[in-house]
This record gives C-alpha cells, sequence and structure tokens, in this order.
C-alpha cells in the first residue's frame, strides 16, 4: 500500500468544515506526469469523463445547496508529487476532499494511477487506501469512477453533520455506488464505512 | 447547427401541429469526443428512442391517444457544467422536455460511451404526466420523478455498428423496403409512419415522399441509455405501457448500475400500475429487492392509497391505518415540511 500511497490520495476531511466562511468543496486533481503528449492527452480525457460525471452526479443532488462544489483540476508535472506535496495541496485548498490522480506511461501502456486515502475522516474509520484500478479500460474507469462517487457522497453525508435527512439522502447514493463495486469485490473498506454510518444514523426503512 | 425534427408514430401517419406545448419530445445533442464518433453514438442513440414513439398502442381499445411525439438531432455539442445551463438549454428549446447528452472515447475496437439523461421541472410539458397525482375530493398528492437528472454506467459499443448509422444528414430512404435500392434524400425533418423490423416507413417533410429508411443495426446495439430515455419520454407522454416495457428491460438487464435498475424498476412499477395494471404486489416485491429506497416507500405508499380510496368499510379502514403507520414510522426520514408527507397525512386525515 505504501506504493499507492506514494501515486496519489484522496483526502477527506470533516474537520475542513469547521471553519466559518469556507464553502464545503470537493476537488479532484489530476497530475500528469508523462513525456508523451499522446499519454497526456488520453489521460486528459479519462478525467474529463470522470468530471463530466461528477458534474451529472451533482446535479442528481437535491440535498447538495451548491452543485458546482466538486471542482476538478489538472496539472502536468515531471515527476510523480510527493505525499508531502499532495498534504500541502489539500490543506491550501481548504477542501473537503482530494482526490489525486497521477497518470502516466508511455504510448504503448497507458496507466491511470491514484488512491483514495480516507485520511482522518470521522466515523471511525481508519486510514486507508482505496486504490483506484490503474489502466484506462472501460470497466477499469467504471470502477474508479464508482469508486470516487462512493467515496465523495460518503464524504459529503459527513459535512451533512447532525442533518440526517441529507445525511441518509446522500449515503443511500453512496450505498448504491457501492453496491456496484461489490460486484466487482472492490473497495470493501468504503462499503463497510458506508454501512456502518447508515447504521448509527438510523437511515433504514421501517415496513 | 442542424436541426432535425423526426416526429414518429407506429400504424398511425399523425398530423404534427404548430403548438409546440402539445409536442412531447427529446433532443440529443452530438456527443462530446473525437469527430465523428461523438456524431455517430448520439445518431444511434437518437434513433433507437425515435423508434419507439407511437401515437398510440396497437390494438387500441382504450381508444388512447398520445398526442406528438418528436425527437430532436443536433450536432451541436452539448457540455453542460452545471445543472442551470442544462435548464437552459431545455427551455430554451421550448419544443422538448428531455435532452440526452454523453461523451466518448474510442477504446481499442469499442467506444466508451458515457451519458446523461435530464428533464427539468422548468421545461416540463403543462399535463406533468410525470408526476403520479393522486386525489381525493379537495385532496391531492402527488410523486415526482425520483430525479430530474440521471446518470448511466460507461458502456463499451461496437464501432463497427456505430458507424453504420454515421449521422441523421446521412440517411436515404428507399421507394420499397428492399435493399439495395437507390436511395433517395429525407432531408432534416421527416415524419414516422411506421416501425416494422430494420425498417421504418416514413414521410419526409422536405419533398412529401413517402419512403423507407434500413436501420439493421439498431437492435445490435442495446443498452441502457436509449432504453431508459425511451421509457422516460414514454412515461411523460402518459403513454404508461410502453414505458413499463421498457424500464423494465433496463430493470433486468444485469449490467445496469444499481441507480439506474433501481429507478427503472420503480417506474415501471408506477407505470404498470398508471396504465391499469394492479400490481401492488410488485411494490412489495420490489421492497424486499431495494429495501433502501425512499423513492419506492413512496411510490408503495400511494399505490396503497390507490387502494384504499378504490375500496369501502373496514378494507379502507385497514388500508389507511397502515398507511398512516409507515408513514409514522419513517417520518424523520423526511424534511418537516416535505410536501409529499404533509399532502399524505392531509389526505388520510380526510379518508
Amino acid at each position: 500500500m505504501l506504493r499507492a500511497a506514494a501515486f496519489g490520495f484522496l483526502l477527506i476531511s470533516a474537520a475542513a468544515t469547521a471553519q466559518p466562511g469556507l464553502p464545503t468543496r470537493v476537488t479532484i486533481p489530476t497530475f500528469i506526469v508523462s513525456p508523451s503528449g499522446d499519454v497526456a492527452e488520453q489521460i486528459t480525457a479519462w478525467k474529463n469523463l470522470l468530471q463530466g460525471d461528477m458534474s451529472a452526479l451533482a446535479g442528481e443532488l437535491t440535498a447538495l445547496p451548491n452543485a458546482q462544489r466538486i471542482q476538478f483540476s489538472e496539472r502536468r508535472v515531471s515527476s510523480t508529487p510527493t505525499l508531502q506535496t499532495v498534504q500541502d495541496r489539500w490543506r491550501q485548498l481548504n477542501a473537503l476532499q482530494v482526490i489525486t490522480a497521477i497518470g502516466s506511461g508511455d504510448p504503448r501502456s497507458v496507466a491511470f494511477e491514484g488512491s483514495i486515502y480516507l485520511g482522518n475522516l470521522g466515523s471511525g474509520i481508519p486510514a486507508q487506501t482505496v486504490p483506484l484500478p490503474r489502466s484506462l479500460t472501460a470497466s477499469d474507469y467504471q470502477q474508479s469512477r464508482d469508486t470516487v462517487r462512493a467515496a465523495t457522497l460518503y464524504a459529503l453525508s459527513v459535512d451533512a453533520g447532525t442533518n440526517r435527512v441529507i445525511a441518509c439522502q446522500l449515503l443511500r447514493r453512496a450505498s448504491q455506488a457501492a453496491r456496484d463495486l461489490a460486484r466487482r469485490n472492490s473497495a470493501g473498506g468504503l462499503r463497510v464505512a458506508i454501512d456502518q454510518r447508515r447504521t448509527s444514523l438510523h437511515c433504514g426503512i421501517v415496513r | 447547427m442542424k436541426l432535425f425534427l423526426s416526429l414518429g408514430a407506429a400504424l398511425t401517419l399523425f398530423l404534427s401541429t404548430s403548438a409546440s406545448a402539445q409536442y412531447y419530445g427529446i433532443i440529443v445533442p452530438a456527443f462530446d469526443g473525437p469527430r465523428p464518433l461523438g456524431q455517430n453514438v448520439s445518431t444511434n442513440l437518437y434513433l433507437q428512442v425515435w423508434r419507439t414513439l407511437r401515437r398510440a398502442p396497437y390494438p387500441n381499445p382504450q381508444r388512447l391517444d398520445f398526442g406528438s411525439g418528436i425527437a430532436q438531432y443536433t450536432d451541436g455539442v452539448f457540455r453542460p457544467k452545471t445543472e442551470q445551463e442544462i435548464t437552459r438549454y431545455v427551455v430554451q428549446n421550448g419544443t422538448v422536455q428531455i435532452v440526452m447528452w454523453g461523451e466518448v472515447r474510442p477504446l481499442g475496437n469499442g467506444v466508451l460511451v458515457q451519458a446523461f439523461l435530464a428533464a427539468p421541472s422548468e421545461a416540463a410539458h403543462p399535463a406533468h404526466n410525470e408526476v403520479w397525482t393522486i386525489r381525493s375530493g379537495n385532496s391531492v398528492v402527488r410523486l415526482d420523478l425520483p430525479r430530474r437528472t440521471f446518470t448511466f454506467a460507461p458502456v463499451v459499443l461496437d464501432r463497427a455498428l456505430i458507424q453504420v448509422l454515421q449521422s441523421p444528414d446521412s440517411m436515404r430512404m428507399c421507394r420499397r423496403p428492399v435493399q439495395p435500392c437507390d436511395g433517395m434524400d429525407v432531408g432534416p425533418d421527416w415524419n414516422g409512419v411506421r416501425q416494422s423490423g430494420a425498417w421504418a416507413e416514413v414521410v419526409s417533410n422536405t419533398s412529401n415522399e413517402t419512403g423507407f429508411i434500413y436501420l439493421p443495426t439498431l437492435a445490435r446495439l442495446p443498452n441502457d441509455i436509449s432504453d431508459f430515455a425511451a421509457a422516460l419520454l414514454s412515461y411523460e407522454r402518459g403513454d404508461f405501457a410502453q414505458a413499463a416495457r421498457l424500464f423494465s428491460r433496463v430493470a433486468s438487464r444485469d449490467a445496469s448500475e444499481s441507480s439506474t435498475r433501481e429507478d427503472a424498476a420503480v417506474l415501471g412499477a408506477i407505470a404498470r400500475l398508471r396504465a391499469g395494471d394492479h400490481g401492488e404486489d410488485e411494490f412489495t416485491r420490489l421492497e424486499a429487492q431495494f429495501p433502501e429506497s425512499l423513492y419506492l416507500f413512496q411510490a408503495a405508499t400511494m399505490a396503497r392509497l390507490e387502494r384504499a380510496l378504490g375500496s369501502t368499510g373496514s378494507i379502507r379502514t385497514s388500508l389507511r391505518q397502515s398507511i398512516f403507520k409507515r408513514i409514522r414510522d419513517n417520518a424523520e426520514l423526511f424534511e418537516s415540511d416535505d410536501p409529499w408527507l404533509k399532502d399524505m397525512e392531509t389526505i388520510l386525515d380526510r379518508l
């Protein structure tokens, strides 16, 4: 997991919202580390797909007053950023979470590497990484997309704090994404976290 | 920008009307991505939706009439970043209620397609078929769509099949449904007359000629995107039987993602009920399948309410009590001023 940690993280911190006057945001930066223009183009296309999906997801979320707060950025860098760089950037952004994805490779073997790090997020979740798939195939893209969706929705539910109605709405959606991950045996830790939070908030329906 | 209008109907050539409010329709802009792949993909999805438009069922003992249906294609790419942009796009169109957009990326022999659908409430048809409404005396309770924007799992479509129908302006029509034929120009605007197998009988609004368009590959590109879009458009048009059938197709597809399958299953059950099928049992079955769905909880409660309204005496009293209990037990999952919850309590008080 150390290697994954060196490639990238999603940092989620509920504490980010405790600062008054700061809007809660989700930022998703992509670092492209590749000498090849073709590779960079493919990774940008991958990132754009993810961005389009997250923008539409934000539109679905009636619980979110500001659907524009899931923001993407792209930076071309000469070397893989260190963990310290990623953490510093996260603090500068005052964002609820940072998904850092590192795209690299050569024209024969393009990879979109990254991982999701559930930093010091509350609810008793241990710090852990949830790796994103390394390749740019369609099925791997879907897994990345569902992982990012589930993590983002989970983070936003934490951000909703004691507003149970909104938190449960977000967790219901997160749970759907997690169910799709379960079909691919992926991101088990994230699924457990979502289920635990749903249980603790009594989001279940009585029949 | 080119605009291609296509009015579809099965078995009946219908008259188009000038009052845009009388149309129910969808617009499909060219998908974002390398050209012409984006146009190719959106053309196929657009034609798949268009083929489902019908003015009335066949046979039609109830003499139903769903009015004019319209599908539009434009080669101008739509890349919305916010919900407001989507709403503005559909409202400014003035004719349709739904937009399908997306992006494509080449991937080996296939094309990765990520698509979205929106039916902004600001652009809704005045008839509001998309809102399930139950009335009792002066009381009314309404259940809107589960959401107004829908996202779909990315799918990979066969590039060779996608490239057979490249764009609506490349379409040709034959005098008879036989291949090969010397194709005639269809023009940018046509009315559908009849769908039969791989052939669609149309009347060109440019030349007034009748002919047949050959669409051999559409059936070989099954996907949630066009099925769900066609189902939603049918639902909005009040064609609930067709909506139920198409939603069920999506709900039963293994590859569908959870949120899509859940939305399709619930909307399909509602559509069946609104089409006249008394399928309250279906909601019970779905509640076991999707125990976390609040929208399903609302729909199942509405179905019970409808049954209570249609019954009398002790059955009605018993149903009323069970609905009250459901509402009371789950009230905390709703905002205190939630209109559905308040309307449901009001209608039950007066039942």
